[in-house]
């Protein structure tokens, strides 16, 4: 997926903090790689298999809704 | 909006939706029960979505909402950091990687929740500031102050800096990510 906020993201974004919050070193270097790290941990999980009990629960709850809207 | 395309359009999400309640609940049991409450609630209420408006945003909103009334109703507390399951790490079989996963996990369980779930939106899931501001119901502003603060304080421990201010660390051996960031090995 795309990050739709890099463009929108700097250390500018911390401008209005509290000044005890600006003084907090900011790395670059460190976000870059945090949120790598934190993406590649969610692709992981999103990449094993939804369970297979829902995909059949909302199958039938997609057939009756069918049936419900035939009878319509 | 055509039931097909609202079963397409979760089905799709099915899978971004599972990590995300895993990262939420760390318990894979209890992520399980809200991917299915949020799927049959989503499809109960697929008539109060609006065609042309953000379905992930609407969707995690459910989910988030789900989570929220689950620990209401069971009085459950998020998982201790110590039980974390090993499937949370990325890449099994490689070490480091797996350290380095684990300790980012650790020091985002220590951060306050609303800072966790910015984290988990944002720099997980991929959402944009958005979206994220509508799943969680509050401003842009407020998104991108907590990421701030949520970044600051996952370099604090992560870097050892929040060891140095006593702020509580578990005094494990840490990797140093910006040097393997620079070296490109994620």
């Amino acid at each position: 997926m795309t990050d739709k906020n890099s463009s929108k993201r700097s250390p500018a974004d911390s401008k209005d903090l509290p000044h005890r919050e600006s003084k907090a070193r900011i790395n670059p270097a460190f976000d870059d790689w945090l949120e790598k790290k934190l993406h590649n941990i969610f692709d992981t999980v999103a990449m094993e298999p939804v369970p297979k009990d829902l995909l059949k629960l909302l199958e039938k709850l997609d057939e009756a809704d069918e049936k419900k809207n035939e009878k319509a | 909006m055509a039931t097909n395309e609202f079963h397409d359009m979760l089905l799709q999400h099915l899978p971004r939706l599972q990590a995300y309640a895993i990262m939420l609940t760390r318990d894979r049991a209890l992520a399980d029960d809200l991917l299915q409450e949020t799927s049959v609630r989503a499809l109960r209420a697929q008539s109060q979505f609006t065609m042309g408006t953000n379905f992930t945003a609407w969707i995690y909103k459910i989910l988030r909402n789900e989570y929220i009334s689950s620990l209401r109703r069971k009085k459950r507390q998020p998982m201790p950091i110590e039980d974390m399951p090993a499937e949370f790490l990325a890449r099994k079989g490689e070490q480091e990687n797996d350290v380095l996963s684990r300790e980012v996990i650790q020091a985002m369980n220590k951060l306050q929740q609303g800072q966790r779930e910015v984290l988990i939106l944002i720099c997980a899931s991929g959402l944009s500031y958005e979206e994220a501001a509508e799943t969680l119901g509050c401003s842009v502003g407020t998104i991108k102050s907590r990421l701030w603060r949520a970044r600051a304080r996952m370099a604090a421990f992560i870097m050892g800096e929040d060891k140095k201010s006593g702020g509580g660390d578990d005094g494990g051996p840490m990797l140093e990510p910006a040097r393997e960031a620079a070296s490109g090995n994620y």
